[in-house]
């Protein structure tokens, strides 16, 4: 193979391995944390996307600063999450499959929602810069995908540091590890919960800005990423962010290579494939603890 | 003057009742042992006093404080620090972080400088190994560091259940001494052993729990020469 095209290939994986990154880290911070997994995470990376074009279009600012939009939504949007579909399972019998149905509901209301408000219609969000990268005259990226890489992986690297160094992180790390001692430093389980649920879908919000630039936004922006996440955290190994961090690359980079020798068509199979081998032969993921 | 004050408690799991009336108060600065064999409801004592179980009778007051109806991080607030059985460190976590959590609450968090070089002169060994993940500690040293991180919570009263659980002798020796270093800073220790011979050398007073009722309390040379402890405890 030419350099050129490995080159090529390799940025295009790590593109997507970014993106993948992104949009799982949430999802699986939750289920590690609060323990639950979170069927409305497609949702909010829906809502995300469709919270830029608000910026944009109604309210008149550029692309950053519709970020902040997206932050404060999908925050806020995590906490009516914790608050009213989480929080009164908590220790209840059939917390867990409650939950999914619960977040599940609430997802397929929000593209009912998005449906009547935004219409039908397929929107395009613009790219943050539109200049291109060339290594001797090839075009090797777009400065919109460099952009893009950049900022997914300093938010990556942010939330890397919180949670080895801040005070929530580390008690976000400790639930996951033990709740029962978790309580006995004197750590607020629903306080944490309540942040953790939180950040997990300002992830699922800023990925989905994000994706809406490369993607079109439909009212099921969200679904496909919500399939993959799930498949990314099972082969990262359910609840662990490193593991997750790790599968996502290793994925967005498969995914290429594979969507170049063998079709694109083949990219989502072999996502599928991943999954099930996965199963089949780890069923702890990379990085999770055998059972 | 009693620190600690329980009194009446009956609680369980659900339906399932496990303690029945029981009542005893602790002294400042005193070490107080309960005994008993497995399953006679120590751990579920402990339990109720530092609210991961809500008593369906019954008070706990501390200090002057009642804290029967409060949440154990609330309960961590008023400096009753509970160090459960089997250690239950973090074990993918770093002895700094663990020792960092230990520190979690708003009035400890201040102290956290002052706790750390007294922890870290109590166990030199975690100090050694302040980076190194807690669960590819030997036995003995995470029951060390799980007791460091109880008194980095800065503990008016220290709960300890079975710290010698699974130690070999001479280690279990080692955590014994520095309970009674622990006791020797000022801090209130209650005590649950199943080693019931070394933990009456070391305590001031103790009760006998069988079946979730209190037997049998006094002072710890009461105790040792009780027949009936000395039958079914001791073996003499």
């Amino acid at each position: 193979m030419d350099l050129m095209i490995i080159i090529n290939l390799l940025i295009a994986g790590i593109f997507l391995g970014a993106l993948y990154a992104l949009m799982s880290t949430g999802l699986t911070l939750i289920w590690g944390t609060v323990g639950i997994l979170n069927f409305a995470h497609g949702a909010i990376i829906t809502l995300g996307g469709y919270m830029v074009w608000v910026g944009l279009q109604y309210v008149g600012l550029n692309y950053v600063l519709s970020l902040v939009i997206v932050i404060m939504f999908s925050l806020f949007l995590g906490f009516i999450l914790e608050l009213f579909i989480f929080r009164p399972f908590r220790g209840k019998t059939g917390e867990f499959m409650n939950t999914i149905y619960c977040s599940l509901a609430f997802a397929e209301s929000m593209a009912g929602i998005i449906l009547i408000v935004f219409g039908p219609r397929y929107k395009k969000l613009p790219y943050i810069s539109t200049g291109v990268i060339k290594v001797s005259n090839i075009i090797i990226m777009t400065t919109h995908e460099l952009v893009l890489v950049i900022l997914s992986i300093s938010i990556l690297i942010s939330f890397w540091i919180f949670l080895k160094k801040h005070k929530y992180g580390l008690a976000m790390r400790a639930i996951s590890q033990d709740r029962f001692a978790a309580q006995l430093m004197g750590i607020n389980l629903n306080k944490v919960y309540l942040l953790t649920v939180g950040v997990g879908c300002l992830f699922a919000g800023v990925s989905g800005a994000f994706l809406g630039t490369v993607y079109f936004l439909s009212p099921h922006l969200g679904d496909m990423p919500l399939v993959f996440a799930f498949v990314i955290i099972v082969f990262g190994g359910l609840g662990s962010i490193q593991g997750t961090i790790a599968a996502a690359f290793i994925l967005g980079l498969f995914q290429s290579t594979v969507g170049y020798l063998l079709g694109l068509g083949w990219s989502a199979a072999i996502f599928f494939l991943f999954m099930m081998l996965t199963i089949l032969f780890r069923p702890s993921g990379l990085f999770g603890e055998a059972a | 003057m009693s620190l600690l004050k329980v009194s009446n408690i009956e609680a369980g799991y659900g339906k399932v009742q496990v303690l029945w009336d029981i009542t005893f108060e602790i002294g400042e600065e005193e070490i107080f042992v309960l005994l008993g064999s497995n399953g006679a409801g120590k751990t579920t004592t402990l339990r109720v006093i530092s609210g991961l179980i809500h008593p369906y009778n019954g008070t706990i007051t501390f200090n002057g404080k009642d804290l029967t109806k409060l949440q154990p991080h609330e309960i961590v607030e008023h400096g009753v620090i509970h160090v459960p059985e089997g250690r239950r460190i973090f074990p993918k976590m770093t002895v700094y972080e663990n020792l960092r959590l230990g520190a979690y609450t708003k009035r400890a968090e201040k102290h956290f400088h002052d706790s750390l070089s007294i922890v870290y002169k109590l166990f030199p060994i975690l100090k050694e190994r302040r980076n190194q993940i807690a669960g590819t500690l030997s036995g003995g040293e995470q029951q060390m560091l799980a007791i460091a991180r109880g008194l980095m919570g800065v503990p008016k009263i220290l709960l300890l259940d079975e710290p010698s659980l699974g130690l070999a002798p001479k280690v279990a020796d080692k955590i014994f001494g520095y309970i009674k270093e622990i006791n020797q800073l000022g801090v209130t220790l209650l005590l649950v052993e199943q080693n019931v011979f070394r933990v009456l050398e070391l305590a001031d007073r103790g009760a006998v729990i069988e079946n979730g009722r209190l037997v049998l309390s006094g002072s710890a040379d009461e105790l040792r020469d009780n027949p009936h402890i000395k039958k079914a405890y001791l073996g003499l």
